[in-house]
């Protein structure tokens, strides 16, 4: 039987897909999946409840973020021109575009592309492979790294540990701009240099 | 130590007290009495830097009968104990045991020798046992060294503050009814009709406080029990809209789209090659081109009528989004309103309930007091004994409710050190995790894990996952599956909890019981790799078919492996003599395995 499509999830990945093409000129099915995660661990910065969030990330033995919700759009979007293989990755084609321009304007929508388009901005101050490595250095997925086993991403218990890197956060931006892309920068860089010490 | 298999355990201090006991008398008679001063039992090994050999009477739990302590490079004595008493001699053993071996205490050591360094026929699991996990989760990652001995005294404590709740109540229900019992010896009172109407005064004023407040909760109560209805009214309407938003939007992607938007049209103008036959020429690409802005089907020369998306589809999906937007701030506007008067049902219901108890507390004190009253301004007679019975039920209450405030301080404050516990766990969970699933899969062969539970009421426990799903309940696995996983649980814990400079180790008795064949020769290797990593395993096995030590001979081989035969030793029955040439065999084919 089909998995019935998840409105909100196949909204973000149009507009990731669209972001990341802008920016980069194409984007793969992993890319998605990483900065989806990104924007919902933004909505947690800005302490928004996970529910609202509306569907869920499991980690990989890999090390790296999945949503089935995300999965199901993207491979659909394949199916009805919406994306198209190029060479090894994807492009989204006018249709798409006009699609993600007819859904953005819907309230339910609107919320969310603060921060998607926060999570997809990174890419202006690291390249998408910086970001990726970064993110894997993100206690939840470095937990779900060090576990032989695919976990449930941001339940209750492991948020502790996300929540007091985000304090810091809050504490270093408090009284400054309320863009969303400094944050996101400041914390991808600060991962990004802990990955690259642990590696020396 | 022996412990005593039927004993449930309560707490450390309480476990050791007792097993100690229990021990004195384990050996009476299974050693002849004539051997009785005769036994004894002498243990050498190291703990860091030193080595400990000690020597006790099979019967003399409290004392030593020797006790050499020496810093092992140097064989340089650390401990005179000639001049020692044998109990003066264990104390001063438990004392240096605790300092050279960082445990808090000795009960504490005595704990985790039995229920963590030991697998003994009692075959107690760990993870099915959430009172010795509580412990030995704190002992293992709980930032400070005594945590374990903090939380096994706050877990005491709360369960004697709960005794003591249990045991006022019950002295308050054997006071209530002497106070009924006495009514009938009432003596007369001067100034009862004063007393009398004081009283009904009191007594007035509270009910209709009482009145008025039970009034007001009920209002409010309704109230809530409205907006609750309203909230269930929106819910309802909002996931009828979610429910036709997806079926719309799904909707949009299910139209046949133009020839020119055909996925593998898209992918030869993107290609310049055709997506059917690979034609890479301009004529063919122009072709395809001019071929997708007709109407009519390439392939089967069928008349083509694409479904745009309409915009009544859009349209609909708008109206839909805003009625999303409407339901969800009247959503929002509801479970304001329901926060708002859920506080206010908080406060009036304090109210209430303090008012009620003063009026039930009017009514215990009273009631007798007002009978009697009543009787002796009809007949002339009262006692005043009764004030006394009251005072002293007014007291017991009072020490009932100290003694569930108390419990529930102290419930706090293990609530606290269990967060720290969640915590410190959480930093150490890739090291310890990957400990366990590499031994644990070493015997499964499948992936699995553990994790923390910390939402269980008894405290903290690890559940382990095996292929994803969790297993709960000891009846998810099968026994020697169980088995095995509690082993490696405790070999991690133990590789966890060692100082890298000094490795602890495990006792084993007769693991190859539970195991079926398939996993006989898994176990041993998981053993092995145990064994390997420099931590000991002192192990008792029974000679037969089992591929267990094979297994274990052939991964640990001469220079790790050590085989001691209890049957040069051991008091052979009538059928063990006959058939000694059977454990020869047996001994040969270890040996070999361990030369292989």
């Amino acid at each position: 039987m089909k998995i019935r499509i998840n409105p909100v999830a196949a909204f973000d990945t149009l507009f990731i897909a669209n972001q990341l093409q802008k920016k980069n000129g194409s984007f793969s099915i992993p890319e998605l999946h990483i900065f989806g995660y990104l924007a919902c661990l933004l909505w947690l910065y800005r302490e928004q409840p996970i529910a609202d969030w509306e569907y869920n990330f499991v980690g990989t033995e890999l090390g790296a973020p999945f949503s089935q919700d995300m999965d199901t759009a993207a491979n659909d979007f394949l199916e009805v021109s919406l994306f198209y293989r190029s060479h090894e990755r994807l492009q989204i084609t006018d249709l798409g575009i006009q699609k993600l321009i007819n859904y953005e304007k819907f309230t339910l929508n609107k919320k969310r592309t603060e921060y998607l388009y926060a999570a997809c901005s990174s890419t202006l101050a690291l390249s998408v492979g910086m970001v990726c490595t970064a993110l894997s250095n993100e206690p939840e997925l470095k937990r779900s790294n060090a576990t032989p086993a695919s976990r449930l991403l941001l339940e209750e218990l492991a948020r502790s540990q996300l929540y007091d890197q985000f304090s810091i956060l809050h504490t270093a931006f408090y009284g400054r701009s309320d863009d969303l892309r400094l944050p996101a920068v400041t914390w991808l860089s600060a991962l990004y240099s802990s990955s690259m010490s642990e590696l020396a | 130590m022996v412990s005593d298999p039927a004993r449930t355990f309560k707490s450390m201090d309480e476990y050791y007290n007792y097993t100690r006991t229990f021990s004195g008398n384990y050996f009476r008679g299974r050693i002849l009495g004539s051997d009785e001063g005769e036994a004894e039992i002498t243990l050498v090994f190291n703990l860091g830097d030193y080595r400990y050999e000690i020597c006790r009477g099979m019967f003399e739990p409290d004392e030593l009968r020797r006790l050499t302590i020496k810093e092992y490079h140097r064989d340089l004595a650390v401990l005179e104990t000639d001049g020692l008493s044998r109990s003066e001699r264990n104390r001063a053993y438990i004392e240096y045991f605790v300092r050279h071996s960082n445990v808090s205490t000795f009960e504490e050591f005595a704990f985790l020798q039995h229920f963590v360094f030991s697998f003994d026929e009692q075959r107690k699991t760990l993870f099915w046992n959430q009172a010795i996990m509580e412990r030995v989760l704190y002992r293992t990652f709980g930032i400070e060294p005594d945590m374990a001995k903090q939380a096994d005294l706050l877990r005491r404590e709360i369960e004697k503050r709960a005794s003591d709740v249990r045991n006022r109540q019950w002295e308050a229900t054997r006071l209530r009814r002497r106070i009924n019992e006495i009514q009938s010896k009432v003596q007369s009172v001067p100034g009862a009709q004063e007393t009398y109407d004081s009283l009904i005064t009191t007594h007035e004023l509270l009910s209709e406080q009482f009145d008025e407040e039970t009034k007001l909760l009920n209002e409010i109560e309704a109230s809530v029990k409205d907006a609750n209805l309203k909230l269930a009214e929106h819910s309802m309407k909002e996931t009828a809209l979610r429910d036709e938003y997806a079926l719309f939007f799904e909707r949009s992607f299910n139209h046949r789209p133009s020839i020119a938007e055909h996925p593998l049209i898209i992918q030869t103008i993107h290609d310049k090659a055709c997506g059917l036959c690979g034609n890479q020429e301009a004529y063919a690409i122009d072709t395809v081109l001019r071929k997708s802005k007709e109407k009519i089907c390439p392939i089967c020369d069928s008349e083509v009528n694409p479904e745009p998306q309409t915009a009544e589809d859009i349209k609909r999906l708008e109206d839909i989004d805003r009625s999303l937007s409407q339901i969800k701030q009247a959503i929002r506007d509801v479970l304001h309103l329901i926060k708002g008067l859920n506080e206010e049902e908080s406060k009036l219901r304090q109210k209430w309930v303090s008012t009620k108890t003063q009026l039930d507390e009017f009514n215990q004190k009273n009631n007798t007091t007002l009978d009697a009253l009543r009787r002796v301004l009809n007949e002339g007679g009262l006692s005043t004994s009764l004030t006394i019975y009251a005072e002293q039920l007014a007291s017991l209450e009072k020490e009932k409710n100290d003694a569930y405030s108390q419990r529930e301080v102290l419930r706090n404050q293990l609530q606290t050190i269990q967060k720290s516990l969640e915590k410190s766990y959480v930093d150490v969970e890739k090291d310890f995790v990957k400990k366990f699933a590499d031994l644990a899969h070493q015997f499964l062969g499948m992936p699995l894990t553990v994790q923390l539970d910390a939402n269980n009421s008894d405290g903290p426990k690890l559940i382990v996952s095996v292929r994803g799903s969790t297993r709960r309940e000891q009846q998810q696995l099968s026994e020697s599956q169980r088995f095995f996983l509690d082993i490696a649980l405790r070999m991690a814990l133990t590789q966890h909890m060692s100082d890298p400079s000094s490795l602890g180790g495990m006792f084993i008795d007769t693991p190859e019981g539970s195991l079926d064949i398939a996993y006989e020769k898994r176990a041993g290797d998981m053993l092995a790799m145990f064994a390997k990593s420099g931590h000991q395993i002192f192990m008792t096995a029974n000679l037969n078919s089992s591929q267990l030590l094979l297994a274990l001979a052939r991964s640990c081989g001469r220079q790790n492996m050590q085989l001691c035969r209890m049957t040069d030793w051991a008091e052979l029955t009538t059928v063990q003599q006959e058939e000694e040439s059977l454990f020869n065999e047996a001994y040969a084919v270890i040996e070999q395995a361990m030369d292989a």
